[in-house]
């Protein structure tokens, strides 16, 4: 039905439906619900029909994927054609119609042959030819750009060029609008524009480390897809015009001078900090509807960006935090060195606004310091976690010298020659090769760019300071450190500095045996990963939609997420008290939400909590979280859980999960879980590539390490396996699954049993009963047990103690493990029906785990495997 | 490029070729050169109806060009709006009137000429794939597939239909929404140039096309 046929769409009711949609129009978004509630007050008809108009109006539609059609006519018509006419067929492209017009070329509509897809084809203006040296230049600035991968970025498929000489680049054709467009519909809400701000930056980010600097971020340089993900386009086009547009005294179009940096409107050389002023101007935009400077031409234009004042944002707007304006007024600096220093710089303190800044009234007037000081506690409570968690290790730990000052995100780093104190020798070997080491363990962290070890060890000896390194080789950390041995002591210190500030991110100190250099230089790796996983986790992890304008939520979500990798009841517990706190601080926190059905889940699995109550708490709080956003990937994985463990829909879970991972790549989590999806369905391959991607995210996971553990010994592969959970011990040896408290034990003693190493074996596990608090008596009944009745003795024994330990409450699928392990079939079988009969979770491996091997060929067994309904391996 | 401006030239000089006086037929295209000169002349002292005048006579002239197109490529009927236009404006505006070329007013005319001649394309364009078979007699094998395809970037039909539809319901409610859609999506006219060509303000005209985009993306997505 259509508006029109309604029986009640008289002319007075059209007029006041316009009335209500401009007026919200005019308002900040965030506001619109709120003020239609009022305005339609008793009119639930009105309020309907105001409400999808408004939100069409808030994205791209079919309307205006036409007009991308319709708009080759008329510019043709207005002789706004600036570009011969494209060739039926370039290379194996078959060219259509065209897209639109880019200050720098033409688009059209092409079909690549060869691979049968669809993409758009970009020429550039003609007098870009492609034996200028400036277009040899944009070909290998635009292969820097095409070679780095990052979503915020516009994929080059293939850069080439005409018979006739003229360039052209291939990319994807993405469904949605620039952001002038989006802009010409008015002021965007402050939230949307610090989001797509961000995007901005994370791009331009991972071009400057590149050293590509963009020169032209404009809004029609930013596309944004249908799914709200940012794609900057024309990486080192802006090049190209550079010298056109400046010897001709800025005789370019408007819409391209106004984004110029001053240094740029003079003509002067430019670095990645041109990128930063536009991305000022860029933000200025969204929020003020307006640019900052203006003139009726180019030359107006220009002079007004290298001398003129600005209207201040917060008159333009008042709703915008002060913080906010002052991040763009501080991109606004004439003097490019009263800039953010980086790209990286500008996002953090976008993020540190709350990550998606205050919408609600009254405005936060918070000044942004204390913001940044919330966050950089957060981060020391989180280091001063990871400190605590690793000071349990049995080994002797490196103590934590500092962990302070404001975090900044690092996300390449290079590793300096440590300097060899010990003064008699004057080969640097050992220096080097500790270096080394590190770097190469460095480089395997995902996210983080690690210099290479031969531009890095090339500026020794050049009296540099840190700022100087940073700049030369183009990354935001440096570490740099001392050893000093004597004797067999060694002592290696070695401190992390930030390069745009100089100031000191994280420090450790190791006194070692110089036979133990190896753990040291994984130690220190570690540790970084460590120290940088924070900044990388607050950065990467961030949502994209709805996150909290509250540091105090955020912090304690942040504590959460951290206590989360602790499987303990009162981790767990304190977890979920801290996730409650923070929706209370902010009730519509959807990614606490989701964080909360992601630890309520794990405390049904371990009996914490009585089984129906918390599952519903849990889907409780998943409906919540989708509620306020149906692309949180955290309650994709949430959802996913629940599939998986609890109602044993394997379609539903495998499709939960892939789309959290899809949705957030980042999240270690979820590939974590992936990964038991993979395992339930006896894909070990699988499973393992899942954790080793969710290890990439999170190296001193200890839960994700022992489960790849868990899958190479399922799948026989006993080196990878040790290697693996010996790993995972390091790194908290205190954890459920190697205590054999989540599932039969598989600590290393269990491969070494199923190597044939029997002695190992019990000795290992005798090591793990010990961790678990057995009596020095228990302990020796184990070894008796051993002794007179072998491994199914040892193993009856254990069952004992753990039911001793366990109480009542005691898992029944590990009663049915362990005396499966022991040989009592009968009694295996009995306690796993129970365990089917109340559904437990755990069922879902029962297919891939070996301790049920004796059990497989048993009737009894092989109805619920059936009553389980795998699909067919 | 090759078909359109031989095509253009051949217009011109069969139009010097053949003077008509002013109160000649309609078809004849000299005279109608003299009466859009007139009625521009209108618009510019003020008489804003004299726009509307302006209308029928821009697009009898694409329709002419279409005519004329259409015979040259044998009953292909692609779209090749961008030369019909194109050329209507030359023959219209540059050889008569050239100060007018970028007057809003007259790109307001256009802009309303193009949503006629984008809906003649639609509904032949959607006729000839309902009535594939009766085609298929009267066209040879190549043209059935050009014609089946369009050729990519060109606006779908079933799209245009439908905005048409959509628009018509939006003008019987408000006519100043129908204008602004015109100028701002058929024509690519700015806030500025629309405001300008229908004599209102550009806030009203930001409003308006803020209202009429979203009912428009409204109505098309449900």
């Amino acid at each position: 039905m259509t508006s029109d046929e309604t029986a009640d769409e008289t002319p007075d009711r059209w007029r006041r439906v316009e009335e209500v949609v401009s007026e919200a129009l005019e308002r900040d978004p965030s506001d619109r619900a709120a003020w239609l509630d009022a305005a339609c007050a008793g009119d639930p008809e009105l309020r309907r029909e105001a409400a999808s108009l408004l939100a069409a109006h808030d994205r791209p539609g079919p309307l205006d994927q036409l007009a991308a059609e319709v708009a080759p006519l008329f510019g043709r018509v207005r002789g706004q054609d600036t570009t011969q006419d494209a060739p039926e067929r370039v290379g194996r492209f078959r060219i259509g119609g065209r897209v639109s017009d880019g200050g720098m070329g033409v688009v059209y509509h092409a079909v690549d042959e060869s691979l049968g897809r669809t993409v758009a084809l970009k020429f550039l203006q003609a007098r870009y030819h492609a034996d200028d040296s400036a277009a040899r230049r944009f070909r290998r600035e635009a292969r820097t750009v095409a070679a780095l991968e990052h979503p915020n970025i516009c994929t080059v498929h293939e850069i080439g060029e005409t018979a006739d000489g003229r360039l052209y680049i291939a990319m994807p054709l993405y469904d949605g609008e620039t952001l002038d467009q989006r802009i010409e519909r008015g002021p965007l809400a402050v939230e949307e524009a610090v989001q797509i701000a961000v995007q901005i930056a994370r791009g331009l980010a991972k071009a400057h480390a590149a050293g590509v600097v963009h020169r032209d971020v404009k809004p029609s340089n930013v596309f944004i897809t249908t799914d709200g993900v940012v794609k900057l386009l024309d990486f080192g086009i802006a090049k190209l015009a550079d010298a056109a547009l400046t010897a001709t005294g800025g005789e370019g179009p408007i819409g391209t001078v106004a984004y110029m940096s001053p240094e740029q409107a003079r003509g002067e050389a430019v670095d990645a900090r041109t990128d930063l002023w536009s991305l000022g101007v860029v933000l200025y935009e969204m929020l003020a509807g307006r640019r900052p400077f203006t003139g009726d031409a180019a030359a107006v234009v220009l002079d007004a960006i290298q001398h003129a004042r600005y209207v201040p944002l917060a008159e333009q707007r008042p709703d915008v935090p002060p913080a906010l304006a002052s991040i763009v007024d501080v991109a606004l600096s004439r003097d490019p060195a009263a800039r953010q220093q980086s790209t990286a710089a500008l996002e953090h303190d976008l993020l540190a606004l709350g990550a998606g800044t205050p919408s609600a009234r009254p405005p936060v007037t918070r000044p942004r310091r204390a913001l940044l000081v919330a966050l950089a506690v957060s981060a020391i409570a989180l280091t001063a976690a990871a400190v605590a968690r690793s000071g349990r290790s049995s080994q002797p730990r490196a103590a934590a010298l500092t962990a302070a000052t404001v975090p900044t995100p690092s996300r390449s780093l290079a590793v300096l020659p440590f300097i060899d104190l010990s003064g008699a020798s004057a080969d640097r070997y050992f220096g080097d090769g500790l270096s080394e080491e590190i770097t190469t363990a460095l480089g395997r962290i995902e996210g983080l760019r690690v210099a290479a070890r031969t531009s890095a060890f090339a500026l020794r000896d050049r009296a540099l300071d840190v700022r100087q390194i940073g700049d030369t080789l183009g990354v935001d950390a440096v570490l740099e450190g001392s050893v000093r041995r004597a004797g067999h002591r060694l002592r290696v210190t070695t401190q992390l500095v930030d390069a745009h500030s100089g100031m000191r991110i994280w420090a450790g100190a190791y006194d070692r045996e110089d036979a133990d250099v190896l753990t040291v230089q994984d130690e220190i790796a570690g540790a970084i990963a460590d120290a940088l996983e924070l900044r990388l986790r607050v950065h990467e992890g961030t949502p994209r939609v709805r996150s909290t304008t509250n540091p105090e939520a955020y912090d304690l979500y942040l504590r959460a997420l951290q206590l989360r990798t602790d499987l303990s009841a009162d981790g767990l517990q304190r977890a979920t008290d801290l996730l409650d706190r923070a929706i209370e601080l902010q009730p519509d926190f959807a990614l606490a939400y989701a964080a909360k059905a992601s630890v309520l889940e794990p405390r049904v699995l371990f009996r914490q909590i009585p089984q129906q109550e918390g599952l519903s708490a849990t889907r409780a709080a998943i409906d919540h979280a989708f509620a306020l956003d149906p692309r949180n990937g955290e309650a994709h994985v949430a959802r996913g859980i629940l599939q998986l463990f609890w109602e044993w829909d394997w379609a539903g879970a495998e499709r939960s999960l892939r789309r959290a991972v899809a949705l957030d790549p980042n999240n270690a989590h979820a590939w974590h879980h992936l990964g038991n999806y993979y395992r339930a369905m006896g894909r070990l391959d699988l499973a393992a590539d899942a954790r080793l991607r969710g290890l990439a995210l999170d190296p001193l996971n200890a839960r994700l390490r022992a489960a790849l553990g868990e899958e190479y010994f399922y799948g026989g592969r006993w080196d990878d396996a040790l290697a693996a959970l010996q790993r995972a011990a390091q790194l908290d040896p205190l954890h459920p699954i190697l205590l054999g408290r989540a599932n039969a034990a598989v600590g290393p003693g269990r491969v070494y049993l199923a190597q044939g190493r029997e002695a190992d074996g019990v000795r290992d596990l005798l090591r793990v009963a010990a961790l678990r608090g057995a009596s020095a008596d228990e302990i020796d009944a184990l070894r008796t047990a051993y002794r007179t009745g072998g491994v199914h003795g040892f193993w009856r024994a254990w069952l004992a103690m753990d039911r001793r330990q366990s109480g009542p409450s005691m898992d029944p699928l590990r009663v049915a493990a362990l005396s499966a392990l022991a040989g009592d079939t009968a009694q295996a079988l009995t306690w796993l029906e129970r365990a089917y009969a109340e559904r437990n979770p755990g069922l879902i491996f029962m297919r891939t785990d070996p301790s049920y091997a004796s059990l497989r060929s048993n009737p009894r067994y092989r109805r619920i495997e059936r009553a389980m309904r795998f699909p067919p391996r | 490029m090759g078909p359109s401006s031989n095509g253009s030239s051949a217009a011109r000089s069969l139009s010097v070729a053949m003077p008509q006086p002013e109160s000649g037929s309609a078809s004849d295209a000299t005279s109608r050169q003299r009466t859009v000169a007139r009625l521009l002349e209108e618009v510019g002292a003020g008489r804003r109806e004299a726009l509307d005048d302006l209308v029928p006579h821009v697009y009898d002239e694409l329709r002419a060009l279409a005519r004329r197109q259409r015979r040259r490529w044998r009953g292909n009927e692609t779209l090749d709006t961008t030369a019909l236009i194109h050329e209507a404006y030359l023959r219209l505006v540059d050889q008569t009137a050239p100060r007018w070329s970028s007057h809003p007013h007259f790109l307001a005319v256009a802009s309303r000429a193009m949503r006629q001649v984008l809906l003649d394309y639609a509904k032949r364009q959607h006729a000839a794939k309902r009535g594939g078979a009766r085609m298929q007699v009267s066209l040879g094998a190549v043209e059935e597939s050009v014609l089946a395809r369009g050729e990519p970037g060109d606006p779908r039909p079933e799209a245009l239909l439908a905005v048409e539809e959509a628009l018509c319901r939006l003008e019987r409610h408000d006519q100043l929404h129908a204008r602004v859609v015109e100028c701002r999506f058929y024509g690519g006219m700015s806030i500025e140039e629309t405001a300008e060509a229908l004599g209102t303000s550009p806030a009203t005209v930001k409003r308006k096309w803020a209202f009429a985009r979203a009912y428009l993306n409204r109505e098309l997505t449900a």
